[in-house]
């Protein structure tokens, strides 16, 4: 319990703290109130519509309690909204989220459905021509930037055999669950090319350690079948590594695969974070950084209850904590 | 419920493990290291076989190699292993993997690293239940639990849902224990079972095994540094240096009459508790031989006492002592006029007691 509640205590301390930088550095850019005031009336605005802009979004109080107030608008969900578009920000981001959560989710199993296999194999035929072979693919994948393969997928997939539309066409899974697949797979390989090569070293690495360990040869010497060795006795003790790499690239996908987002056209929390930078959309950046924040700090919840799943020794190591 | 699973009794003429000239090496980038070079031995059911050694003389190849545990990859396997009436050298890997937990069980040095951990005890002795036997998980989850209760583990229904970490170093060596007892096998391999363990916890492993073995006919063959181990636990025992054996004979006559001078100094290095406090240790000076380039003529010359110039050029063939059970492999046994010659002139020279005193 005790632990829980200081998980839970550090969880909001990140968001504060990220979400505190943010508005700092948002507020004290040089001109920040002129580029916001000129950002929400457009060009040639008059004296009284910028004095009304500054006055509405609390330009003229201090740092603190304009962070505050947006801290309560961020709680209550009135974010108010955006400039160009006037559109409700929460409902900006509530079309975007989902595009950039399952870009994520797809990303990561095909990264990972393919990794643990190869891994698995590797590590267990060690500098075999399989090993060595998936070594140089690997190699190869993490050294191919994704604005390169992106329009080769989009060559291949939508211009010489026009298996899949472009642009990406986004709808929901439940609504048109073929259009919906559709729409991710070529941006889902692409992140996946580089993910997959990064988990597949570093899961082949933990299992040749594991597979050294006497308890392997215990299992050998008691009759078990080689797959299930590798899977059920070599497998689980190998994860650590390859559960934090993972935990670690979901932030990373959920915002930072603008590149790869603006290539296929999906509106996802990359593009509009970085299309609202542009617009200098300051309000909108701020609770784009504050969502990404939460979902990352809960995965990494997450994640430390995957160690403990992984690992009794963890569970007991918490409990006496 | 009767669930103890015996050991198979099929009745074969003959010894039930027979092994013939067993060689294994391994190719590595140094050389062909030839850690079991030419081994013969036979074992009967039910019987307790020591085989002792320093570090790197071979044994625990020979154990692993007996049983055809060792990777395959660089390794060249030679030889005869008969087991029941039947070449088991030449198996696949899938034949082995019957014989593996059924027949033949295996435990292992250091109990912190050869259980699992992160499965439960409980599993860890069920799977070979229910690999060998068919077992649905129930059946395997009590005959698991009677495992425990055989190997005298305190609280055993407890400790079928921990983890090796909660169990103490003697404890999981009965767990160890009761995994490689699951089957019934009728040989069981224990490689150093009690070196990593306590010293009050060693006798009681052994004892433990020693009961197992008389209540299930089985055969042990104890792998071992330790002279002292296998002298209470053991109907023989086979002495190794360099790949080889070097001397053989039942657990009485070696202790009684032992002919090899590297016996006899494997013997001495035991510490005696009624010397004086601050005796010196006898140790036996040198290294083990390179396996990739032996020594020529005995391999444990270049370290021998008693060394003379036959030793350094011809190698000695395995010779029958006395009595017709006891072999070893030295031109100039313990006992023998040039042995005596030689330790009278040691001991004029004050070594006395120790053994390779420089």
């Amino acid at each position: 319990m005790r632990y829980v509640l200081r998980r839970l205590a550090q969880t909001i301390l990140v968001v504060v703290l990220v979400t505190l930088l943010t508005s700092a550095a948002l507020r004290f850019m040089p001109n920040a109130t002129e580029v916001l005031v000129a950002a929400k009336t457009g060009p040639g605005a008059t004296k009284e519509q910028a004095e009304a802009v500054i006055k509405d979004l609390g330009l003229d109080k201090p740092f603190y309690v304009q962070y505050f107030s947006w801290m309560k608008d961020f709680v209550t969900g009135e974010w108010g909204n955006t400039f160009q578009t006037n559109q409700t920000i929460a409902s900006e981001v509530k079309r975007a989220l989902p595009i950039s959560v399952f870009l994520m989710i797809y990303g990561q199993l095909l990264a990972l459905s393919a990794a643990v296999p190869v891994a698995v194999w590797s590590a267990y035929r060690q500098n075999s021509r399989f090993d060595r072979m998936s070594a140089t693919t690997a190699f190869g994948m993490l050294s191919l930037p994704n604005y390169i393969v992106a329009p080769v997928l989009m060559l291949l997939f939508s211009v010489q055999r026009r298996w899949v539309p472009y642009p990406s066409i986004y709808s929901g899974l439940w609504d048109d669950p073929v259009a919906h697949l559709k729409a991710f797979v070529l941006p889902s390989i692409t992140i996946a090319l580089p993910l997959f090569a990064g988990y597949m070293r570093l899961l082949r690495a933990d299992m040749i350690g594991t597979l050294q360990s006497e308890f392997i040869t215990t299992a050998r010497a008691k009759g078990v079948s080689t797959r299930n060795i590798l899977f059920r006795h070599a497998l689980r003790p190998s994860l650590f590594s390859l559960v934090t790499a993972t935990a670690v690239n979901v932030g990373a996908l959920m915002g930072g695969v603008v590149i790869v987002e603006q290539f296929f056209l999906l509106n996802g929390m990359g593009r509009l974070t970085v299309e609202s930078i542009f617009r200098r959309e300051f309000p909108t950046v701020q609770y784009c950084v504050a969502i990404l924040a939460l979902i990352y700090v809960s995965i990494n919840l997450f994640v430390d209850m995957i160690y403990a799943w992984i690992d009794p020794r963890v569970r007991a190591g918490r409990a006496l904590g | 419920m009767n669930t103890r699973i015996q050991a198979a009794t099929r009745q074969i003429d003959g010894p039930l493990l027979k092994v013939t000239d067993l060689r294994t090496h391994f190719r590595t980038e140094r050389g062909l290291v030839r850690s079991v070079d030419g081994v013969s031995f036979s074992l009967d059911r039910g019987k307790a076989l020591g085989i002792v050694g320093e570090s790197g003389s071979g044994k625990t190849v020979l154990s692993r190699s007996i049983m055809g545990l060792l990777p395959s990859r660089n390794t060249e396997r030679s030889g005869s292993v008969i087991f029941e009436g039947a070449e088991i050298i030449d198996r696949s890997l899938k034949e082995r993997r019957k014989i593996w937990g059924r027949e033949m069980s295996m435990i292992f040095q250091d109990p912190m690293t050869s259980l699992n951990p992160v499965m439960r005890v409980g599993k860890q002795i069920s799977e070979g239940l229910s690999i060998h036997l068919g077992m649905d998980k129930q059946n395997a989850r009590e005959t698991a639990l009677k495992l425990l209760y055989d190997v005298r583990i305190p609280e055993p229904e407890k400790r079928l849902d921990q983890y090796a970490f909660e169990l103490s170093g003697g404890m999981r060596q009965r767990v160890m224990i009761a995994i490689a007892l699951a089957c019934g096998p009728t040989i069981l391999f224990a490689d150093e079972p009690t070196t990593a363990l306590d010293v009050t916890v060693q006798a009681q492993i052994l004892e433990l095994i020693g009961d197992q073995r008389r209540d299930r006919n089985m055969s042990v063959i104890l792998v071992t540094h330790d002279l002292g181990v296998v002298a209470g636990h053991t109907d023989e025992i086979a002495v190794m240096y360099g790949g080889k054996l070097v001397e053989k004979a039942p657990t009485r006559t070696l202790f009684a009459n032992m002919k090899m001078p590297y016996t006899e100094a494997l013997l001495r290095s035991i510490p005696n508790i009624e010397d004086p406090s601050h005796t010196r240790l006898n140790v036996i000076t040198g290294r083990p031989p390179d396996l990739v380039n032996p020594p020529q003529g005995c391999r444990f010359s270049p370290r021998c006492e008693y060394v003379q110039p036959k030793c350094v050029t011809e190698e000695p063939p395995l010779l029958t002592a006395e009595h017709l059970d006891h072999v070893y492999a030295c031109w100039y046994p313990v006992g023998s006029p040039v042995y005596r010659e030689k330790r009278a002139q040691l001991d004029r020279q004050g070594s006395g007691a120790t053994v390779g005193a420089v």
